[in-house]
């Protein structure tokens, strides 16, 4: 347990209430994370569960006004406790992130190459050195004429490459860690699953640890070794990818299979989970997805379920025991949540 | 669209604004209640060879568009016509009071750079008190007209401390500086303020931006990230406005020059319009706006040169 | 890094979240802002009533004097009341501007409505024309009005009108513009209402926060710019009490040892102008929330 690569416990953040007044809310409470030296974890929830803010915690990456308690451990060291430098070189050569919009996420009046080489450069390497290594990376990602596209600018470029020249620029710097912070999101199908291949492939070349950020829980659990589900910003289930496809344990877990929009089979009706997600400080006494809950009893509201062992994982429902088995998965169809 | 095209563009763009200044302060003229003789003869005592020198002058004689146009190559040919107050070809009078507007032009421009960029870029980056502390001196600022200040700049610091002279524009380089350091100042600071307003939000909302979000992802040391990402996308709404400042700061000298009795082109104008010398009147005005303009001209295209995205086909007049 | 909240906010933060009281909604600025207007554009109304003295009755016995129990601000340079004449000053100071306001406003309506319900030709040529005024600077318009009418509030008015009508007629038209794409202006068409109709009773009631923050925006502007046109003896002339004219007789004061007379009159204009541009931003801000 110790000895894992990144280890997040007890992480609680906080961002400001309103304008006047020093009132904080919590958007992340109580979170638990672990993921060993090349292992992927997945981390699904629907949108404002708090899946970006935890990801940005493991580096420290906060907007001001965002504060975070709790410890988030990388190969040793406390991210929080770290001096600036100790955590910019962390930043720098460990850890790297994959943003969800690449457009937005380069600058856009700098060339495609600035971008790439950029991260290289500030840590001694040569220019020219620079460039003929991530026209290299280019190419791994599929971008076959990439001196062209390092003169170019991002406005340039389609979303697809756009994501791969991300993608290039992250593992550019050989981190240990890949935060992938819904990186297909914006692109469509097609160049989805192509980007989702070559993240697959550079990950098991480079034996590169990956904190996979998804809405798509089924897509998250075919790309990693491990999922975690979200909700209102506490993790409410975390099992082996493979069992959690076949026995969830927790409701929101299984309407997040079923409502999935399955591109292979035309479905009669399109279940999703009734209501809307709520966030970490929204959330009153009791389970915090009772309102949206089909199986939700008198004692769901009176006390918050903690995340306990189960066999293969970890669950927060109050009825997770009982409901074994039976909630319905991707595999068997609609049902009702 | 290319440069040469561009350029062409917003050049013939130039002509025709030009062609309507150069239009409404000749025609102007005919809007004078009793008509253009008595008005350009005024007070004066209308002595035959006045009226000739008027009539041949403005071309009275001729239809209203020859005379325009007769007027308009004189101008294009540097003759702008006599002073009926000074005896003096108006050309020569503009020149002999062309260094001191200049001068105080660009020292105020020195100025607004340096307090603008300085306090803006201060402001952005520190927040808390720094911030507050200079959006307050800018509010107060944008709220005191330049006459204004010019006036209180006199009463503490050229009466009161006796560290500046109270008028005139001195003789010999550093002297003239001397004298022109209260009215740059009274002519800089609202437009300082101004620019500090904007760079100081230009730079605040870019450090918001997903893009410097990523640069900090990468552990790119702060500054490198501020330089290179942050101060250089801000500087691009930034350059609007130091260019509208600039050609604002030409119209701007016209009352500075004459709270200090400076003996610029703008107190020479305030004088001719008093006293009804409407060709030294028509020569100053197409001059601001021949500089007016020129400035926004120059700022279109630095803005194209730092914001490579933008197209030059955009429709920029 | 842990957020502590106050003792203080801590009672707060329990209740339900209550609507602000008023007077935090329009903020601690802007109502401070419509004091001082308030009390400055009553005092120039009612002038005879609150000013101690006539502003016009020199009395050279009692010249360049400083504050005292007599002249709460002292007297210029004629031994004239400061207090009085800054009271009465307000009259030209402030209704100048305002006219040059309503005036290009009622210009810049037409022109913007009118540009963007046409659109088409109608639209071109109008906002070619914004723009050719755009390219001259503002001051020149007033400036060659006075070469021409001759010195007077009248003609800085007429001048002044001239250069802020494309102002007020460039934001009017984008605001229409954005306005006439709005689902209920289609179905009034719809409804059969004439193109005139729909204009007058949805189209300007709609954008009338945006037309009334753009004018207070430039009154601001307009204040700066009168003061400046009487200040440079070209706008109101003396005798008449004006902020401008005294910044300028009051600078003569100084030079001979008594600056009373000019601080009060810049402090009046600047605080004029600070809670125009105070009540100014507050009222954008409102349009584009
Ligand atoms: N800088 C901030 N200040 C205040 N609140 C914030 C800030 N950033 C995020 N939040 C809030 O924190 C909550 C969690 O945000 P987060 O971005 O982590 O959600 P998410 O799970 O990534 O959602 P999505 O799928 O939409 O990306 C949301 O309710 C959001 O509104
Ligand atoms: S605790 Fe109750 S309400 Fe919450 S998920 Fe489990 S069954 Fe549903
Ligand atoms: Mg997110």
């Amino acid at each position: 347990m110790t000895d894992a690569l990144l280890q997040v416990s007890d992480l609680t953040i906080t961002v400001p209430a309103g304008e006047y007044g020093a009132d904080r809310r919590p958007v992340v409470s109580g979170v638990n994370l672990q993921i060993g030296a090349g292992e992927a974890l997945g981390l699904v929830g629907e949108s404002g569960s708090g899946k970006s803010m935890t990801a940005r915690a493991v580096m420290r990456l906060f907007a001001p006004g965002v504060q975070a308690t709790g410890t988030v451990v990388f190969d040793g060291c406390e991210v929080f406790a770290m001096e600036d430098e100790q955590l910019r070189l962390l930043r720098a050569h460990r850890i790297a992130m994959i943003f969800q919009d690449p457009r937005a996420h380069i600058n856009p009046v700098r060339t495609v190459g600035a971008f790439l080489i950029e991260g290289l450069c500030a840590s001694g390497v040569s220019t020219r050195d620079a460039e003929r290594r991530v026209t290299s990376l280019l190419a791994e990602v599929g971008i076959s004429d990439g001196s062209r596209r390092m003169a170019q600018l991002p406005h340039e470029l389609s979303g697809g490459l756009l994501q791969r020249v991300m993608i290039a620029s992250a593992v550019a710097m050989d981190p240990d860690l890949l935060l992938a912070d819904e990186p297909t999101t914006a692109l469509d199908v097609t160049t989805q699953s192509e980007v989702m291949a070559i993240l697959a492939q550079l990950r098991t070349e480079r034996g590169l640890a990956l904190l996979f950020i998804t809405h798509d829980l089924e897509l998250a659990a075919a790309t990693c070794d491990s999922t975690a589900v979200m909700y209102a910003g506490s993790i409410v289930e975390r099992q082996s990818s493979r069992q959690l496809l076949t026995h969830p344990y927790h409701p929101y877990s299984s309407g997040l299979m079923v409502s999935r929009p399955d591109l292979d089979v035309v479905r009669q009706r399109l279940p999703v989970i009734e209501g809307q997600p709520i966030a970490a400080f929204e959330a009153g006494e009791g389970c915090a997805f009772a309102p949206r809950c089909g199986y939700s009893q008198p004692a769901c509201l009176a006390t918050t379920p903690a995340l306990v062992a189960v066999q293969g994982g970890e669950v927060a429902c109050h009825r997770a025991s009982e409901l074994q088995g039976q909630l319905p998965t991707a595999m068997e169809g609609g049902g009702d949540v | 669209m290319s440069w040469p095209r561009f350029l062409v563009k917003r050049v013939l763009a130039l002509l025709v604004v030009l062609l309507v200044a150069s239009l409404l302060v000749y025609g102007s003229l005919y809007l004078a209640p009793g008509g253009p003789l008595s008005f350009l003869v005024g007070t004066r005592s209308a002595t035959p060879e006045l009226i000739a020198q008027v009539t041949a002058q403005y071309h009275l004689n001729d239809p209203f568009l020859v005379r325009y146009f007769t007027w308009l190559a004189d101008v294009l040919h540097g003759d702008l016509g006599r002073s009926l107050v000074y005896r003096e070809a108006v050309s020569s009078l503009i020149a002999s009071r062309f260094l001191t507007t200049l001068l105080l032009v660009v020292y105020a421009t020195v100025l607004i750079l340096l307090v603008g960029l300085g306090t803006g870029i201060w402001a952005a980056l520190r927040r808390g008190v720094a911030g507050r502390v200079v959006t307050g001196w800018n509010a107060a600022s944008l709220s005191t007209p330049a006459f204004v200040l010019g006036a209180l700049l006199i009463v503490v610091f050229a009466l009161g401390l006796g560290w500046f002279p109270v008028y005139g524009s001195g003789s010999g380089f550093g002297d003239r500086l001397w004298h022109l350091t209260l009215p740059a100042i009274a002519l800089a600071l609202s437009s300082a303020a101004y620019l500090s307003r904007i760079s100081s939000a230009s730079i605040t909302s870019e450090m918001g931006k997903e893009h410097v979000e990523t640069a900090m992802s990468r552990g790119l040391p702060r500054k490198l990230v501020v330089r290179r990402h942050v101060l250089r996308n801000a500087s691009i709404p930034v350059i609007t406005v130091v260019g509208l400042t600039i050609a604002g700061l030409v119209a701007g000298t016209v009352v500075v020059e004459n709270v200090f009795a400076l003996d610029g082109l703008g107190s020479l104008l305030v004088r001719a319009i008093l006293q009804r010398d409407y060709a030294v009147v028509q020569a100053i005005v197409l001059l601001l706006t021949i500089v007016f303009v020129l400035v926004n001209l120059i700022v279109d295209v630095l803005y194209s040169l730092v914001d490579p995205r933008l197209s030059l086909d955009g429709d920029a007049l | 890094m842990s957020g502590v909240a106050t003792s203080m906010d801590q009672s707060s933060s329990d209740r339900p979240p209550r609507r602000a009281p008023w007077w935090r909604r329009v903020g601690i600025a802007p109502l401070c802002a419509i004091v001082i207007l308030a009390v400055m554009i009553l005092a120039a109304v009612f002038a005879p009533l609150v000013a101690p003295y006539n502003p016009n009755s020199p009395d050279l016995l009692a010249a360049l004097q400083g504050p005292s129990a007599a002249h709460p601000l002292g007297t210029d340079a004629l031994g004239r009341d400061t207090l009085s004449r800054l009271i009465y000053g307000g009259r030209t100071t402030l209704l100048g501007p305002i006219v040059v306001i309503l005036l290009s406003t009622v210009l810049g309506l037409l022109l913007g409505v009118a540009a963007a319900w046409r659109g088409g030709s109608i639209d071109t040529v109008i906002s070619r024309i914004v723009d050719v005024l755009f390219s001259i600077p503002g001051i020149v318009f007033a400036l060659v009005t006075v070469a021409i009418l001759g010195a007077g509030l009248g003609s800085v008015v007429i001048g002044l009108t001239i250069a802020y009508t494309p102002y007020a007629a460039r934001v009017i038209r984008g605001g229409a513009l954005r306005e006439r794409r709005m689902p209920y202006i289609s179905a009034a068409w719809i409804q059969g209402r004439s193109g005139s109709t729909i204009a007058r009773r949805h189209l300007v009631p709609n954008i009338r926060p945006l037309i009334l923050a753009q004018a207070v925006a430039a009154l601001g502007f307009a204040v700066i710019d009168l003061a400046s046109m009487s200040f440079l003896g070209l706008g109101v002339q003396p005798p008449t009490p004006d902020w401008g004219l005294m910044v300028k007789s009051g600078l003569d004061s100084a030079v001979r040892g008594q600056p009373t007379e000019v601080i009060v009159a810049s402090v009046a204009i600047a605080l004029f102008v600070g809670a125009v541009t105070v009540l100014g931003d507050r009222l954008s801000t409102g349009v584009n929330k």
